[in-house]
């Protein structure tokens, strides 16, 4: 009694983490050298930048970019650009997430549910699942890398990568709503002759549809932040124009992009909640 | 003899519709009172206002001389009033012991309550209570792994620590069987009747009235409708307490 | 028209807002550059030929092993520190520590306020103004993560905070329970569990996110990805990401099984 008590799955969980957790703090702290991050690095070679900054606008000679127009102009423009990145990304993860879920669902497949005949239907199952996982297990960034290594950078190379990653994601939240689904409905849908496209038009959408769009609009929110750290890498967007920006040490104009990003985030996050609230 | 409780002409609206109308009582300290009626009476609203959670629209609402008004709730209240309700009201998640000493919350100050919540310390108090209401094999158990009845009885014990002068009870054997309900009502006899405290319940079965109680306050759509010692109580009174149409 | 209003703000009018904004974008995006690269084609036949000769050499297994450790050590601090400040964090989101009406909504909005901006960053941008300004060492990329999931962490714990249920918070209030003992004895008990939870889901995303710390320089499996793949040793790339897929795999079936025996 007592020994099923101590060693059950939280308390061992929780140590198991916890030596985790000091383990790793001792090699970070090891490994950082506190003394440079407490005396703030580079620190100062960016105060010195805006210092100049500074300088060179009071003696008339330019203005700083958050000053000039054509510069906010230019950020709101690539926004835009990432915005629709964005919005490609998320919209083929779903479509894609939306013709694949029901083949990847346990109940639906291995009941003989599912739109594909068995013993079709159970390879296919596998083979959905493990490509859900491999997909959401590797990160939007890492996909980006082998993307642009065979495509052009762009809009489809960025939206590809996110689109990737979101699609394990979302195509396992969907599969896993079958499968919490009352088996109940779908039997009884099933005895009263519908073929399985019946079930799955008029038993299984109606209750994922609703799940889909709120896990889409709140994978959108993800996306947006992301998507500007693959536009690192895919060439696009405010992404790219930050990592110029930055090369070139103009701090002023990466204020100008940081900005517009928050200010975009902000908004998508305003958007999809609304959108949600519709949808609910 | 001191009074528990003195209401002169108590309202209580909310929004538009009365719950509570000009009721006035007092109700001496160590008295033991039924409140019947049927539900949307106004039972659970007259207890809230006897156990200050809530301040009368209209009137005063005195608890040992003291206006509710200026009792807000906290420390100082939890001396005077203790309440129990129909289950629902303790902490699934927490052990037994903890939902027992959370009793004395009113007593201790944050640190006290952080040591109590992560060591075994007055872990005395909390034994005694417990064994007082016939559970001491159950100290650490985590409470969702209680029965209703047992929950109740985890309540009472948590009354036993808090200690106070009044017990405001609503419904507090709603949901059980009727053994498990007498025992409930026994164990709140227990502990109020010794030490001379004052019950106040909220039921809705005449057995129980008559077993537990020595005064009986019939109320219905917010105003009393009799109020007399038990013996004087007949089936007729409860049956005008709740008929839907009024007969008089 | 009523038929119509419903229809136009209900469930379908999301639907053909979403597919309409899907619609254009892809009718804007430029696809007239979505071509393979001059070199594509052979590498796309190098990326698959890796794939058919994983290196799993002895020298290599050691390179991802030692790789994925350094994941798991950045994951692991920030999602500890995350942790640590999101909770006494959260109590202050969720207002529960105030009985005053005007201070608990004006601490409440400012400190969300302050959480959304902190969650609109991303962790990599994070990551890269604090190498900025502190240098690029792996307490620049454990804090990098830690904050904004720190951020995630507090809005949705204050969430799990404010929506227990209120009668057995009411009874300890009766038995003069101070707000900060509620809190406690009340609302930490009955939601620590969707916390966990919820934590440990966290932790899966914040290693993957500990995965691509390269973005800044600092060791780990997207390092060693991007180093193998500048040396064109796709059978190594392979590897990393089969150690990747099984690191996000083990960690997300330690959580599921968390998860159930929790529910017990």
């Amino acid at each position: 009694m007592m020994y099923t008590k101590i060693f059950s799955w939280p308390f061992c969980s929780f140590l198991l983490f916890c030596f985790l957790a000091l383990t790793s703090w001792t090699i970070v702290l090891k490994d950082s050298d506190l003394l440079e991050f407490f005396s703030g690095g580079s620190l100062n070679g960016v105060l010195d930048n805006f210092r100049h900054i500074y300088n060179s606008q009071i003696s008339g000679q330019s203005d700083p970019a958050f000053l000039s127009f054509e510069s906010w102009y230019r950020a709101v423009f690539l926004s835009f650009r990432t915005l629709l990145v964005s919005i490609l990304a998320i919209g083929l993860a779903g479509f894609v997430a939306l013709l694949t879920f029901a083949s990847g669902s346990r109940n639906l497949a291995m009941e003989g549910n599912s739109p594909i005949r068995r013993p079709f239907s159970s390879l296919i199952f596998y083979l959905l699942r493990a490509l859900y996982t491999v997909t959401r297990s590797v990160p939007e960034l890492i996909w980006a890398m082998l993307i642009v290594f065979t495509m052009q950078a762009g809009i489809v190379a960025g939206a590809l990568a996110l689109a990737i990653h979101n699609f394990g994601i979302l195509g396992r939240l969907c599969s896993e709503v079958v499968e919490n689904m009352d088996q109940r409905a779908i039997r009884s849908l099933r005895s009263s002759g519908a073929s399985s496209a019946q079930v799955v038009l008029y038993g299984v959408f109606p209750d994922v549809l609703p799940q889909l769009l709120t896990y889409i609009l709140y994978r959108w929110e993800v996306v947006i932040r992301t998507t500007v750290v693959v536009g690192f890498i895919a060439a696009e967007g405010l992404g790219r124009q930050l990592r110029l920006s930055m090369s070139w040490f103009h701090y002023d104009e990466v204020i100008v992009l940081l900005t517009c990003y928050v200010a975009l985030v902000i908004m998508v996050d305003i958007v999809s909640g609304f959108l949600r609230k519709m949808a609910a | 003899m001191t009074l528990a409780y003195r209401m002169s002409n108590v309202s209580f609206e909310l929004g538009d519709t009365k719950i509570i109308q000009n009721v006035s009582l007092s109700v001496d300290s160590g008295e033991r009172v039924a409140i019947l009626g049927a539900s949307g009476a106004g039972k659970t609203t007259l207890l809230r206002l006897l156990a200050a959670q809530i301040k009368p629209s209209a009137g005063d609402v005195f608890l040992h001389n003291e206006n509710t008004r200026n009792l807000n709730s906290g420390a100082e209240l939890s001396e005077y009033v203790g309440v129990i309700n129909q289950q629902y009201d303790l902490i699934q998640e927490l052990s037994v012991r903890n939902n027992v000493l959370a009793g004395n919350l009113g007593r201790w100050n944050i640190w006290r309550s952080i040591l109590t919540l992560l060591s075994s310390i007055d872990s005395d108090i909390s034994a005694s209570a417990l064994e007082r209401v016939g559970l001491s094999d159950k100290t650490h158990q985590r409470l969702s792994r209680l029965s209703g009845g047992e929950q109740q009885r985890v309540a009472v014990a948590r009354l036993i620590v808090q200690d106070p002068l009044i017990i405001i009870a609503d419904e507090p054997v709603a949901s059980l069987d009727p053994t498990r309900a007498f025992e409930i009502m026994s164990l709140l006899e227990n502990i109020t009747s010794p030490s001379n405290k004052t019950l106040i319940a909220a039921l809705h079965s005449y057995d129980l009235t008559t077993q537990f109680f020595e005064r009986v306050i019939g109320l219905k759509s917010g105003k009393v409708s009799f109020d007399m010692r038990v013996d004087h109580l007949t089936k007729v009174d409860l049956e005008k307490l709740y008929s839907v149409h009024p007969t008089d | 028209m009523n038929v119509v209003r419903k229809v136009i703000t209900g469930r379908p009018g999301v639907v053909i807002i979403l597919t309409t904004a899907f619609l254009t974008s892809v009718y804007i995006a430029d696809w007239n550059r979505a071509i393979p690269r001059s070199s594509g084609l052979s590498g796309i036949y190098e990326i698959l030929k890796g794939f058919s000769q994983p290196d799993f050499s002895q020298e290599f297994l050691i390179v991802a092993v030692q790789a994925t450790w350094t994941t798991i050590t950045f994951g692991t601090s920030a999602i500890f520190l995350a942790l640590v400040i999101a909770i006494p964090v959260s109590f202050l989101a969720s207002g529960t520590l105030f009985r005053s009406f005007v201070v608990r909504i004006t601490s409440v909005s400012v400190v969300r306020m302050f959480l959304a901006l902190v969650r609109s960053i991303h962790e990599l941008i994070w990551a890269w103004i604090l190498a900025i300004l502190f240098g690029f060492s792996p307490m620049s990329g454990v804090l990098a993560l830690a904050i904004p999931y720190g951020a995630i962490l507090a809005r949705v714990f204050a969430d799990f905070l404010n929506d227990v249920p209120q009668p057995p918070l009411r009874a300890l209030q009766s038995s003069g329970a101070s707000n900060i003992q509620t809190l406690l004895y009340g609302r930490f008990p009955s939601a620590y569990k969707d916390m966990l939870s919820y934590g440990f889901y966290r932790f899966e995303c914040c290693l993957r996110s500990a995965a691509v710390l390269s973005f800044i320089g600092l060791q780990g499996i997207g390092y060693q990805i991007e180093v193998s793949m500048q040396d064109l040793q796709f059978g190594q790339v392979w590897v990393l990401i089969y150690f990747l897929i099984a690191l996000i795999v083990s960690v997300d079936w330690w959580g599921s099984k968390l998860r159930r025996s929790l529910a017990e």
